[in-house]
């Protein structure tokens, strides 16, 4: 896994935090939870090979 | 390099998406308090001079600003051509003079009941019309006005965070 | 008729009749009123006799409504008064009477709407038909005072237009004068924003719009006229305003409505006119569709001069 990524995903997090507060203040609860919740798949998205290869990982161990 | 210029194009455009709605919504309160002034023009025109509209519609278009100075010429224009157009429909098609107003469909939705209702009727009516139609458009204008800087605000600082967002995800 | 005329009456037509309208009337007929009837086909007048126009069938309501549009320019509250008196005058000068349901307020006609019946009467300007007229109201270079009367549809308006440019441009029985006009209907001018459309003369003001009583007073305060003109004056109020101008030493010229001299002097108010000498011409138009013709002359005391 890289450093990288881990920066993405926190300023991802940051970034859609940030908006979702702008959004709510003005009024939108609505627009605030859809990017909250775009943020959310954006980063299980990319999260998802890693995801994978746990799962893999775990089944190797338990082939043995 | 691509890739890094491709990046900086897209956070430029949602840069200035956010800074062209925030400019679009003071844009639309000027429109609107403008229409209130078309309307006051007209109630006078038609309550104390009595002047038929096509001569009503080109005082007004000498007297205000652009969209409605375009959109008046043309509709005094095409009235004293007498093609046989109805109002409402020369109404309608001179309607592109708006384009890139800011006002929105509710705004000339507004508008458009004007052409429907002109004409008809006596000057008391024809008064009334305009006066309710003026009640709406104010009330549209100071409840736009009251959010103004709220919603310009938030318009430009959603710019700048998608721009950022867009260039993490890219990256 | 010029092409320029011909337009400002399809110009009032519902799109449909413009075509099969403007056809009749290029062929050279010639067409003094075209009637408009809901349920009924239209109907012409032309050189005196009525005809139908074939091949467009009957009107509906929508076209008379869409006619009542084209003629108010699309400002029905702007003619709430012409409406209301039944007529009103287009560009051109050319009148539209109606008629329908009235609603009454008041005892009043407050207004007429369901508009079904309309009547476009087609006015004609034929320069120098009064010439013929001028030897005989002229006394010793001087101008007489004129009451022009006839039957409806004879020509009393075109007469009284082109009386009044000559008049007011000079001709060869005296020189040029300063006159007013009080364009109640706005037919004698046909004012369009203030400008008249037929040709009155050079030294002629015209006050358009005007009730004339109203107009005459105002008109004898503020231009000082040497002739004041008027179009059909009937009785009551217009008498008393004529009275009024004619004791300011003003020349009258002026119209009303009477198949005779007999039947005019009933109406209310003529007959004491002539009694006090108000007018020195009588004459009486006849025309039979040629503009220009006057039956009898009569002079200020009701003697048959011509």
């Amino acid at each position: 896994m890289e450093v990288a990524l881990l920066f993405r995903i926190a300023a991802v997090g940051i970034l859609v935090s940030v908006l979702c507060q702008v959004l709510k203040h003005s009024g939108r609860e609505e627009q605030a939870f859809l990017t909250s919740f775009a943020g959310l798949l954006l980063v299980l998205f990319w999260l998802v090979p890693y995801i994978s290869q746990l799962f893999e990982t775990i089944q190797k161990l338990f082939e043995f | 390099m691509i890739r890094f210029a491709g990046i900086c194009t897209i956070a430029a455009a949602i840069l200035a998406l956010g800074f062209w709605y925030s400019l679009n919504t003071r844009k639309r309160i000027r429109n609107l308090r403008l229409m209130q002034t078309v309307l006051h023009m007209l109630k006078g025109e038609i309550g104390f001079t009595g002047r038929i509209l096509e001569e009503a519609f080109a005082d007004i278009s000498g007297r205000v600003q652009e969209p409605f100075r375009g959109f008046f010429a043309e509709v005094s224009g095409r009235l004293q051509n007498q093609k046989g157009d109805g109002l409402a429909q020369i109404w309608r098609e001179s309607e592109d003079a708006f384009h890139g107003s800011g006002l929105k469909e509710e705004d000339l939705e507004l508008f458009r009941r004007l052409g429907n209702e002109l004409g008809f009727l006596d000057v008391d009516m024809q008064l009334r019309t305009l006066e309710l139609l003026e009640v709406q458009v104010r009330e549209n204008a100071e409840r736009l006005e009251k959010n103004c800087e709220a919603s310009c605000r938030m318009y430009q600082s959603l710019g700048i965070l998608g721009a950022l967002t867009v260039i993490v995800v890219m990256i | 008729m010029k092409e320029y005329q011909m337009e400002e009456i399809l110009h009032v037509l519902p799109v449909r009749l413009r075509e099969p309208v403007g056809q009749e009337m290029r062929k050279k007929h010639h067409i003094q009123e075209i009637r408009l009837r809901s349920g009924k086909p239209v109907q012409l007048l032309e050189n005196g006799r009525e005809r139908i126009l074939e091949g467009v069938g009957p009107l509906s309501a929508g076209d008379m409504q869409e006619t009542m549009e084209f003629v108010s320019r699309f400002s029905m509250y702007a003619y709430e008064e012409e409406i209301r008196q039944g007529f009103l005058t287009i560009r051109g000068g050319h009148r539209v009477g109606i008629a329908g349901k009235t609603v009454l307020g008041d005892g009043k006609i407050r207004t007429i709407r369901n508009i079904s019946f309309i009547h476009i009467r087609i006015a004609g300007e034929y320069r120098n038909c009064a010439r013929g007229l001028l030897p005989y109201l002229y006394e010793n270079g001087r101008l007489l005072s004129t009451l022009i009367f006839s039957a409806p549809g004879q020509g009393k308006t075109t007469m009284m237009r082109d009386l009044i440019r000559l008049i007011s441009d000079g001709n060869s029985s005296g020189s040029p004068r300063t006159v007013s006009v009080v364009d109640e209907r706005g037919e004698l001018a046909a004012c369009d924003q203030g400008v008249p459309q037929n040709d009155l003369g050079g030294q002629t003001d015209v006050l358009d719009g005007c009730p004339k009583t109203l107009g005459m007073r105002l008109m004898l305060r503020s231009m000082a006229p040497s002739v004041l003109a008027v179009d059909e004056i009937a009785g009551g109020d217009d008498v008393e305003a004529v009275f009024e101008a004619a004791g300011c030493g003003c020349v009258m010229l002026a119209t009303a409505h009477g198949e005779s001299l007999e039947r005019l002097l009933e109406k209310e108010g003529f007959g004491r006119m002539m009694k006090a000498g108000v007018f020195d011409r009588y004459i009486q138009l006849e025309n039979n569709g040629n503009p220009g013709r006057w039956s009898h002359i009569y002079n200020g005391k009701g003697e048959r001069i011509l």
